[in-house]
């Protein structure tokens, strides 16, 4: 009986896994597919589910498109920069929220960490119009750099929201014992506390790149020409005439796959640094 | 080596919020050079806070900390030539332990070769010689607690700091590392500040014993001292195992002899002068008192003797007993050598060693002996 039981609770179990597989993954081949298939292909009803002669030309004219190639730099740079310059701030703002949560009891320490997370609960649409308006005053609106700062709106209070607990779930005592050998509190920081929490460093980049990758709405609201990213210019493929599905789909194709490699290679950190607070 | 002095140590956590904490308060305390002090309390007493304020590791609220008569209250822990064992002990694991004892002497910038003799030094003495390449992760507990130790001893820090390192060990090791430090501290005549809750150990490693309570340092004494005459109630029902008894009683005068009436029963106590030089003169300050008698130094006898008493439970502990009774519906347990067999609600009578009563103060539960001598 008990034997039985757990057949069909693991068969169960399957059925829900497989289905969830299909869920996600399958607007990913329809995509994958979608990007090799010749245009006279794409409108054909019913929908073929298979290419036998993969059209490539969707590709090649995607690394001709200047406008896409310059928004996946656009991106790069913005992704890359927002994220380094939020964990320079995040890293030291983290240490010292978890450090005061132990010894110190700062007055106003759960306040000040409250206010970097309510960034990350209201929506984002309420920072859109000031955000614009505040941008044509100052003169970064259509820049890098006035994205990048609108970058580090979106990763700085996820940084320091995860970096916190990282931080929070380290051993003190390491830090202190290195400190009574002699060292000063930099070196025990960098030399002890900083390499534990490597991989919720890691796992909080990837989560702060996906999110500033694939940001749309900040880039529609600040930025209209040199400063347009990928996603703004996958819109570009939707004309008065037509919409290109091949372009589309393989411009998409092109702009996950850095992350989706990003997210294979360090798929063990990703696990060891979201789990570093749950599992002990 | 060199002598600790702490002055006035308060340490208040929380200081501008609603919840203040105050962990130390206001002491004051000489460890001597090559003495081991036990601070000795019950957890959330402040123990382990003035381990970490001597350390640099705290900053104190107020008070001042020297290291042989150098004021080090405001040097960082780097600076202060420290070493401390931690309770749940500290390895680098990613270097191996040759690399682990020598970090602090590499900090140190002392030579290479030095660093070997000394390494090479305490590895003996600490029983690692045959594991110096290894790394720690992995080793069991007892083993990195020695690694820690051997880290800690081997920059020959002028105080060496031990935050309850046994209290983790499982114990065998403990009895076995217990007996090592013993004989490093005799060896090398460490000045050590041990903190533990186990009195065991207290008693045992240090050469005096410093009881803290709610963070206020109650008694430093010999652990003699502290054992045969307690400064109040906390410690005398703190030291020992089980604690001491007291017993609430009147001073009586008959002429030259002194008794302590309990109940009906009337117990003598001493010589009406003897009484004078111990306790001081105005006699008649002290009407209602608490006696008290650790469980060790009460006999039961069948014949009359001081006190009747009936006996309510009998604990079994092997080779002895724990005998609970009731004299006068207080309760009293006597340490009893042997089996203690049948005897529950007879009636018993108790032979106290008149020279271990302790009288305390009935409201301030102060020692009459120390109230008087301050």
């Amino acid at each position: 009986m008990v034997n039985a039981s757990k057949v069909a609770r693991d068969f169960l179990v399957n059925i829900i896994a497989i289905v969830l597989l299909i869920w996600i993954l399958f607007p990913f081949y329809w995509t994958i597919l979608t990007s090799l298939k010749h245009p006279s292909e794409i409108i054909r009803a019913p929908p073929s589910l298979w290419v036998s002669e993969p059209y490539l030309k969707n590709y090649v004219l995607t690394f001709t498109n200047v406008e896409f190639t310059k928004g996946l730099l656009n991106t790069a740079i913005s992704s890359i920069s927002a994220l380094f310059i939020s964990l320079g701030l995040a890293i030291p703002a983290s240490y010292g929220l978890a450090r005061a949560g132990r010894g110190l009891r700062i007055r106003g320490k759960d306040s000040l960490y409250f206010t970097f997370i309510t960034f990350r609960m209201l929506p984002v649409f309420v920072f859109i119009i000031p955000f614009y308006l505040l941008y044509r005053i100052l003169g970064i609106f259509d820049t890098l750099y006035g994205l990048t700062v609108a970058y580090i709106l979106i990763d700085l209070p996820l940084a320091v929201w995860f970096l916190t607990s990282f931080f929070e779930d380290t051993p003190w005592d390491i830090e202190d014992a290195y400190m009574l050998d002699g060292y000063p509190r930099y070196k025990a920081v960098l030399g002890v506390t900083l390499p534990m929490v490597l991989p919720g460093i890691i796992a909080t980049s990837i989560i702060c790149i996906i999110f500033t990758w694939s940001d749309l709405i900040f880039a529609l609201s600040l930025t209209s020409k040199f400063a347009k990213t990928a996603t703004y210019a996958l819109l570009g493929n939707i004309t008065f005439t037509q919409v290109k599905w091949g372009e589309l789909c393989a411009q998409i194709m092109i702009l996950s796959l850095p992350i989706i490699l990003m997210s294979f290679y360090i798929q063990k950190y990703l696990v060891k640094g979201l789990t570093f607070g749950v599992v002990r | 080596m060199a002598r600790l002095h702490i002055e006035n140590l308060t340490k208040i956590f929380g200081t501008w919020t609603k919840h203040q904490v105050i962990a130390v308060k206001d002491l004051t305390l000489t460890v001597n050079e090559g003495e081991t002090v036990a601070l000795l309390g019950p957890s959330g007493c402040g123990k382990t806070t003035t381990l970490r304020c001597i350390a640099g590791l705290e900053i104190p609220t107020s008070g001042r900390i020297y290291i042989d008569d150098e004021d080090v209250t405001d040097l960082p822990p780097s600076k202060r030539d420290i070493g401390m064992v931690f309770q749940f002990a500290v390895t680098y694991d990613n270097i191996s332990i040759y690399e682990n004892i020598a970090l602090p002497l590499k900090a140190k910038k002392i030579n290479d070769a030095e660093i070997r003799n000394r390494v090479t030094e305490v590895a003996e003495l600490l029983g690692l010689t045959n594991i110096l390449d290894i790394k720690p992760k992995g080793l069991d507990i007892s083993t990195k607690q020695r690694v820690a130790l051997a880290r800690a001893l081997a920059k020959e820090p002028s105080i060496l700091l031990l935050d309850e390192p046994l209290t983790p060990l499982d114990p065998l090791s403990r009895t076995k590392l217990r007996s090592d430090i013993k004989k490093l501290q005799k060896e090398k005549k460490l000045t050590i500040v041990y903190v533990t809750h186990d009195q065991s150990e207290a008693m045992s490693l240090a050469d005096r014993v410093a009881v803290m309570n709610k963070g206020e340092l109650i008694q430093c004494d010999t652990p003699e001292n502290v054992y045969i005459n307690p400064a109040n109630t906390f410690v005398a029902h703190f030291i020992g195992e089980p604690g001491m008894n007291f017993i609430n009683s009147k001073l009586i005068i008959d002429q030259d002899d002194v008794f302590l009436r309990i109940g009906s029963q009337n117990l003598f106590l001493c010589r009406l002068l003897e009484f004078i030089n111990k306790y001081g003169g105005d006699i008649e300050r002290y009407e209602e008192v608490i006696l008290g008698i650790r469980p060790e130094h009460i006999e039961i006898s069948d014949k009359p003797a001081d006190l009747e008493a009936i006996i309510e439970l009998v604990e079994i502990h092997g080779n002895r007993s724990l005998v609970h009774l009731n004299v006068n519906d207080t309760e009293i347990i006597v340490k009893y050598p042997g089996v203690l067999v049948g005897k529950v609600n007879e009636k018993v009578w108790l032979k106290l060693q008149r020279e271990r009563m302790v009288l305390f103060d009935k409201e301030t539960g102060i020692n009459l002996y120390y109230k008087n001598r301050r």
